[in-house]
């Protein structure tokens, strides 16, 4: 009787275990699908792909915006950043002012990323280009039509020595079965975290959340930057993206070949004030 | 006695009979709960995509060997016509002089891509990303993508000719093991080769590509149809290890890259 007493009693705590920790794995197995047969997601709402947008919800630390005195702040051609946001560390408002005044004396707000640089995460966010994700079980790829790649390994720890590059190291997991989390340390400190310029370290640490509404019409992506050597304490904004559509056209916008660095020569900036676009002299093989 | 009692409690009608039987049917209620709620916060779970057996091609490959010169599959020269190989013998001079990187080469002084099949004899390696209706091919170099739509027919000729591509416009099919590459619409500024071979608005590429070795290489035979340019169609072929010890790295021109001196033909200029 011992015996049939303790198989019930396992019956139980299975059948109780499976409850309360089953279906909740379960549910952390369903992956939404950001990919979408091949159509693309564009920057849209409450955003002008100048930077990130506070998150309603929460507003939390906040982000850099534009600088309050600067008179012509609906502008999204002149980007000013708030230099004198106090969460900025000395030398990152030093930097950003330095930025930001020559934009004010008439300068062109040029970042890496609009002379064909890599964006950077979160800076790959704020072109208005369609992005696409691949999706495997081991891998998501995020391509935008602006030619950048960049990867992010699912379900597996950082590495030891990441090293730093423009993207860093990506690891992701899905959550929640609508969301993509994806972790990203390991970059290097050449581009800015957004389109006002503003400066950051290679301790810079971000961690996105990108979820995906139940009509599979939205993503919201919210970003937590962490970055003990530029800002005091962490930042998080969020941008959104929607169904991309062809221009002049409803109809879904598809991949296409896009190369920023054809046509690159500029005839009216002088070179001075110009972000040199990749280039080389010297073969490598 | 006390065992027996114990039993005695999950007789029906007893508290703790009921407190098991709520739980059954608090489970029973929950799960389906929690599932609806999941589908409810989230579109339907994605299906990851599976291929076909033998049509297995997702991964990193990397060139076996290098030579900056694309020959026919006999090892032979490519039949160009006399104002073509003019183009070409004039290029090779100035490529082969020196390290300096030839004012027309676009792929190597502003990182544009290399166009087909010049990208198939890239030193540095490429990834192949499998999914539903469409396979990438995500080249290291110059960070080329390549974009293969599965089972469609390629656009019209007028169509390719008014939107050409550095990479042309590119669909694919399966013939059992083997992924058939058919590619037009190409920008006529791209080379064929590393040497500054040319080719014309109607370069038309097909690559079949099939694991070999017991799936430790990948190999790809790439015809060339380009009437204008060639006396007649011709083919090549490339090898390539299975890598998936790599992972891809970021690409920017005139950055420092990948060492590529272990690539058996690779010679770095000084």
């Amino acid at each position: 009787m011992s015996s049939i007493r303790t198989l019930l009693h396992l019956l139980w705590v299975t059948t109780l275990s499976f409850c309360i920790f089953g279906a909740g794995s379960i549910q952390a197995k369903i992956v939404p699908d950001f990919s979408s047969n091949g159509i693309g997601w564009r920057v849209a709402g409450n955003v002008d792909n100048t930077g990130l947008a506070e998150v309603p919800e929460d507003p939390g630390n906040g982000y850099i915006s534009h600088h309050p005195d600067w008179p012509y702040a609906q502008n999204v051609v002149n980007r000013v950043g708030d230099f004198t946001n106090p969460n900025l560390m000395p030398w990152a408002a030093e930097v950003l002012e330095e930025r930001a005044r020559k934009v004010m004396a008439g300068g062109i707000p040029f970042i890496p990323n609009s002379r064909c640089w890599p964006g950077g995460v979160p800076g790959m966010h704020f072109f208005p280009a369609s992005v696409f994700y691949l999706q495997t079980e081991e891998q998501v790829w995020i391509l935008n039509n602006r030619g950048e790649v960049r990867r992010v390994f699912m379900n597996i720890s950082h590495s030891e020595d990441p090293g730093y590059s423009w993207y860093g190291e990506s690891i992701g997991h899905y959550e929640g079965g609508d969301t993509l989390v994806i972790d990203t340390i390991g970059q290097d400190d050449k581009g800015p975290i957004d389109r006002y310029n503003t400066p950051h370290t290679r301790e810079l640490h971000v961690i996105e959340h990108h979820r995906l509404d139940a009509g599979r019409q939205n993503v919201r992506v919210v970003a937590t930057i962490v970055d003990p050597g530029a800002f005091r304490v962490p930042l998080k904004g969020m941008i959104n993206y929607g169904r991309a559509t062809m221009r002049g056209s409803p109809e879904p916008a598809k991949w296409e070949e896009y190369v920023c660095n054809e046509n690159s020569d500029e005839y009216f900036i002088p070179e001075e004030e110009l972000v040199p676009v990749p280039s080389a002299t010297r073969r490598d093989f | 006695m006390k065992s027996k009692n114990s039993v005695q409690t999950a007789k029906p009608g007893t508290f703790s009979s009921y407190l098991a039987l709520g739980a059954v049917l608090a489970c029973f209620a929950l799960v389906p709960s929690k599932l609806a709620l999941a589908q409810e916060g989230a579109a339907p779970s994605f299906e990851f995509f599976v291929p076909e057996e033998g049509q297995d091609i997702g991964g990193i490959y990397w060139l076996k060997s290098y030579s900056p010169e694309i020959r026919t599959m006999d090892g032979g020269e490519l039949p160009y016509t006399p104002e073509a190989l003019a183009i070409y013998e004039e290029r090779r001079v100035r490529i082969e002089a020196s390290g300096e990187i030839i004012e027309e080469d676009q792929a190597r002084r502003l990182c544009t891509p290399d166009g087909v099949p010049r990208v198939l004899q890239s030193p540095y390696p490429f990834e192949i990303v499998q999914t539903h209706g469409q396979i990438h091919f995500l080249y290291e170099i110059n960070k080329i993508i390549r974009l293969i739509r599965m089972d469609e027919p390629l656009p019209d000729d007028d169509y390719l000719e008014i939107f050409p591509w550095y990479s042309g416009h590119s669909v694919g099919h399966w013939e059992g093991d083997t992924l058939v590459v058919q590619t037009g619409g190409f920008k006529n500024y791209t080379f064929l080769d590393n040497l500054g071979a040319p080719h014309g608005y109607g370069l038309r590429v097909t690559e079949r590509y099939r694991k070999i070795n017991d799936g430790n290489e990948l190999e790809v035979v790439v015809d060339i149809h380009d009437p204008g340019v060639f006396t007649e169609d011709w083919s090549a072929r490339f090898v390539y290890d299975v890598r998936p010890d790599l992972r891809m790295m970021d690409w920017n021109c005139g950055e420092v890259h990948r060492d590529i001196s272990g690539v058996p033909g690779v010679v770095v200029p000084e």
